[in-house]
């Protein structure tokens, strides 16, 4: 059995993006075709056979709820172990009943789990990354550094600039870090971009916890992994894959066209035999692509009917696109109904929406347009 | 324990299918590729948990690892159930005898002790060679409502066909008074779909006496059958109506996959209160290159297409390279077809390669003459299959 427990957060950086996160999780947005974001950290935790696994909800997570299940798909279904959804609740005496909003928060209203963990280290990650990570490998190199903490941080972030601030740091060659900041771009004094994934020692995180309390912390890069930089045992695991953060609309559709151009990309993401990223299975029967289909360029998964034309663009499960249409540049996801005449160009439609015959909707690369869940237009 | 059903099924999966020749080699009939993610016996294994049947005995015989592997614990088809649930049944060594499974009667036979913990009062009988949707549980209500100690679920087929069949001759009630087995002069069109509902005492009944009888071929519908029109029995048949198709040959198996195809599919995989369910694999999306053309196509999960595809089945996995075409054909699982080959009335079985160049089959073909690659198989540049 593997000595390491998983923690995911699964609402964590909702406030950012309002209009996917409506009545979701963040761990819940639909992403790259077939997936939800949770399931690229489920993914990467059952990969390194990490088989106890917590996800901690705050508001919103019937949908998430709903993806995971028993586990099953993940094979995260076990007598012992496996995956477990632990919903906000109150200790009896204890008065706050605040929703955790930061890390911190999440892992203190945690901490009776994480006294009864068995297990040395735990992974903590957010859901809102995209990538796929050798996490046994980090796990090893952790062992081996005899680090309290080790961050999964990219060694060569791509020269964007966020609209959020992220976590950036400065490691030695030995992948000791020296320095983290918090930034809205990377600096050369800062080269590496944390992904939010941690590997800690069960028993440091323990320690942090009650530091925290004690000294009413809220942020765990600020007040703890700052704070700690000066012990010198904090280490970072170089990533050199492809990642994704999807923090708002305009970032969920770069990163999503990025998949649909980039076979390179998604070849690092989805392509990669030894890891495959797995996900709840609907038994959808396959793409059944009508006369008049003309598709190029495209992702397109199980259960969807087309009959238009599909260009630059990831249709989602049970898409149904016309006779006549046009779906160019842009994500739809799943069970949303496109009718006949309709041209798409640039938009982002949620789960579920109907587009009736001979509407035309348009955005750009940097505005696209949404369509909100169910919308019948 | 003791653990009471209503009603078991029992289904026949054991046998070769030699007229699949090619597809049957290393893997028995029900576990062949259909439709591009379903395996025949996908169909009757869905249409129990859609009748409300937790109980499946899957007797197995013919080269059972692709099979056996594929159905694991039953849990794509929820029947990994704590009470009742799948279960496995191949041949066994006992104290007294070991046997293969002699016949469809047979192989139920040397499993009366696996039915008889379940003291069920039903038990149908099953087999793996058809695609077809049914609600077995509409097919019970009518058995107990004749108040039948058998029944046959029946289909019409072309008369011109039906000495194919077993024929059963009715009367208007719906009782059968005479079941002909591969009929030279058929007296009407319904065949045996090769489903019967059985009153679980009277079934043990029929088979202990059927394996005392020495000249017997341990059939249903050569002794079983006959043996209880003989007795009296009373025998009805259940006209089925909807898709069924006997995909036990290379040109039907084709043809059902092609069934599957076109504005308003004989067999509609769509319906979602009737899905059927099969084993999924994390596969990622399809990704469909700058170069493709689909016209009229079922295509599968992790797929990347690069070329022309018209009316035609892709399972999982395929990979087809710029300016290949591929026409009327069914691809199977991971096949590789590289650039410019040409693949048109076909059946390509799993993991095959198709290199650049070759040619397999002819655009001239037809349903009675489609060539088939077995798995595995590498048809190297420039060569011609037909």
């Amino acid at each position: 059995m593997s000595n390491v427990a998983g923690i995911i957060l699964s609402n964590l950086n909702s406030t950012t993006n309002t209009q996917m996160t409506a009545d979701r999780t963040v761990a819940a947005i639909p992403f790259a075709c077939r997936y939800r974001l949770i399931d690229f950290a489920l993914s990467n935790l059952v990969n390194a056979d990490v088989s106890r696994i917590n996800v901690v909800a705050n508001y919103n997570y019937h949908s998430l709820m709903q993806h995971i299940g028993s586990g099953k798909d993940w094979d995260l279904a076990r007598r012992g172990a496996g995956i477990r959804l632990i919903s906000p609740y109150q200790l009896s005496g204890k008065t706050s009943s605040k929703l955790y909003t930061t890390h911190l928060e999440a892992l203190s209203d945690i901490a009776p789990i994480i006294d009864d963990m068995q297990e040395e280290n735990v992974v903590v990650c957010d859901s809102d990354i995209v990538c796929n990570v050798d996490l046994a490998d980090a796990i090893a190199f952790h062992e081996e550094m005899n680090a309290d903490v080790t961050i999964v941080s990219v060694l060569n972030p791509r020269k964007s600039t966020f609209r959020h601030p992220r976590v950036y740091l400065r490691a030695n060659k030995e992948g000791t870090v020296e320095d983290i900041v918090l930034g809205m771009s990377c600096e050369e004094r800062h080269p590496e971009l944390c992904l939010n994934m941690f590997i800690l020692k069960t028993e440091r995180l323990r320690v942090y916890l009650a530091e925290s309390s004690a000294h009413n912390y809220h942020s765990f890069t600020r007040d703890i992994l700052m704070n700690h930089v000066k012990d010198g045992r904090i280490y970072r695991y170089g990533f050199e894959g492809y990642y994704a953060f999807v923090a708002d609309v305009e970032e969920y559709y770069a990163r999503s066209i990025e998949l649909v151009t980039n076979e390179s990309a998604r070849e690092k993401l989805l392509g990669i035999k030894e890891r495959p990223i797995y996900t709840n299975v609907h038994n959808t029967p396959p793409v059944l692509y009508g006369k008049n289909a003309h598709v190029e360029n495209s992702m397109i998964t199980d259960g969807c009917v087309i009959d238009g034309k599909v260009e630059n663009s990831i249709l989602f499960r049970g898409v149904h696109v016309g006779e006549g249409s046009v779906v160019r540049n842009s994500i739809v996801m799943g069970g949303t109904y496109i009718g006949k005449n309709v041209t798409l160009e640039c938009v982002v439609s949620d789960k579920f929406a109907l587009i009736s015959d001979g509407k035309t909707l348009a955005g750009c690369p940097s505005l696209p347009y949404f369509i909100p869940k169910k919308k019948r237009l | 324990m003791y653990c009471k059903k209503k009603c078991i099924a029992m289904l026949l999966a054991g046998g070769q299918g030699s007229r699949l020749y090619a597809l049957t080699e290393r893997t028995a009939k029900p576990a062949v590729g259909f439709g591009e993610k379903y395996k025949i016996i996908d169909f009757p294994l869905s249409n129990c948990v859609h009748s409300g049947i937790d109980t499946v005995g899957v007797l197995t015989q013919y080269q059972p690892l692709a099979l056996n592997e594929y159905i694991g614990n039953g849990a794509p088809w929820d029947l990994d159930r704590v009470r009742g649930g799948l279960s496995v049944l191949p041949p066994y060594q006992g104290k007294k005898h070991s046997d293969w499974y002699k016949g469809t009667a047979n192989a139920i036979y040397q499993n009366i002790d696996f039915i008889k913990q379940y003291d069920s009062d039903y038990v149908i009988i099953l087999s793996g060679d058809h695609i077809y949707k049914m609600d077995y549980a509409e097919m019970l209500a009518y058995h107990e409502q004749k108040q039948a100690v058998c029944t046959v679920a029946t289909i019409e087929v072309p008369i011109e066909e039906a000495s194919r069949f077993g024929i059963c001759n009715t009367r208007p009630d719906g009782s059968i008074y005479e079941f002909e087995e591969k009929p030279k002069e058929p007296k009407n069109n319904q065949a045996s779909m090769g489903i019967y509902i059985f009153n679980t005492d009277v079934l043990i009944r029929y088979l202990e006496a059927d394996e005392a009888d020495e000249n017997s071929s341990n059939d249903f519908g050569k002794n079983v059958i006959p043996a209880l029109l003989d007795a009296k029995e009373r025998l009805f048949a259940y006209s089925f109506s909807g898709y069924w198709k006997d995909v036990g040959t290379i040109a039907s198996l084709w043809e059902a996959n092609m069934d599957l195809l076109g504005e308003s599919p004989a067999l509609d995989l769509n319906d979602y209160s009737f899905r059927i369910f099969s084993r999924n694999f994390a596969r990622p999306p399809q990704s469909i290159g700058p170069k493709a053309v689909l016209k009229n196509s079922l295509i599968s999960e992790g797929c990347h297409i690069n070329g022309t595809v018209e009316n035609s089945i892709l399972s999982g996995g395929v990979v087809v390279e710029e300016g290949a075409v591929i026409r009327d054909a069914v691809i199977m699982e991971d096949v590789h077809v590289g650039k410019n080959a040409r693949i048109s009335y076909a059946i390509v079985d799993g993991e095959a390669v198709i290199e650049e160049g070759a040619t397999v089959g002819s655009m001239r073909g037809s349903k009675s003459k489609i060539v088939v690659i077995p798995k595995g198989e590498i048809v190297k540049k420039g060569e011609k299959v037909k």
